[in-house]
């Protein structure tokens, strides 16, 4: 019983990491690092078609996305030379708000078998 | 000159022919989606490991970012070991059928 009450306080605290996104801190992030300058001005037309659309896009997958690029060429990173130097310089905090302001955003991307 | 621009134009059909060799097919990509849809086709579906969070929708990216998304994992330039599995397994051209299905769930919702 006290492990399913620690369980479901983990679960509360990490929900609310993700839910606790600041929507404006992560708009003033994305034009600080000029995050349109690849993936496009409303985040939905990517300046090449190689690079994702992210408005939209589930938060916490795009938390996910930017600490893999943090982790780099490490277990669990994704090696890329242009995102793993566009994510050094952010703190967690930033990363789950930049995901929350993106998630934020009009989408064009679907859920769909 | 004659020459030069007879040399061009073949240059270009080759170009052209290469370029051919492998063109994504939506219609093809039906058998081949079976891997995707039990996770990217769930609602809410979430990954464990190492963080918690819903697969990513899919539905309506690019092709070409699909298909470097898939190249990424298969390389193992993007270390994750349930899309690696699934990447290792398929080919150039499905990779490039499965990207041509999912891109082209854009063009349904654009044309909304």
């Amino acid at each position: 019983m006290k492990k399913l009450m620690i369980a479901l306080f983990c679960g509360v605290v990490s929900l609310n990491a993700f839910a606790g996104g600041n929507v404006a801190n992560g708009e003033a992030l994305a034009k600080k690092y000029n995050c349109a300058a690849c993936h496009g001005a409303d985040f939905n037309k990517p300046v090449d078609p190689s690079y994702p659309k992210l408005a939209g896009q589930h938060a916490d997958y795009l938390a996910h996305a930017l600490t893999a690029y943090k982790r780099g060429d490490g277990p669990n990173g994704r090696n890329n030379p242009i995102m793993g130097g566009q994510v050094k310089p952010l703190s967690n905090k930033d990363i789950v708000d930049l995901a929350a302001y993106l998630h934020s955003l009009p989408t064009e991307l679907i859920i769909h078998r | 000159m004659k020459k030069i621009f007879a040399l061009l134009v073949l240059a270009g059909i080759v170009n052209a022919a290469a370029a051919a060799d492998i063109v994504g097919n939506p219609k093809a990509a039906a058998a081949k989606v079976e891997m995707c849809i039990g996770c990217h086709g769930i609602p809410g579906y979430k990954a464990t490991f190492p963080e918690v969070y819903q697969v990513p929708m899919i539905g309506g990216q690019s092709a070409k970012y699909i298909e470097n998304a898939l190249n990424a994992y298969k390389k193992g330039e993007r270390k994750h070991p349930s899309m690696h599995g699934i990447a290792a397994s398929l080919s150039d051209q499905d990779i490039a059928d499965v990207a041509a299905y999912y891109s082209q769930q854009a063009t349904r919702t654009a044309q909304k």
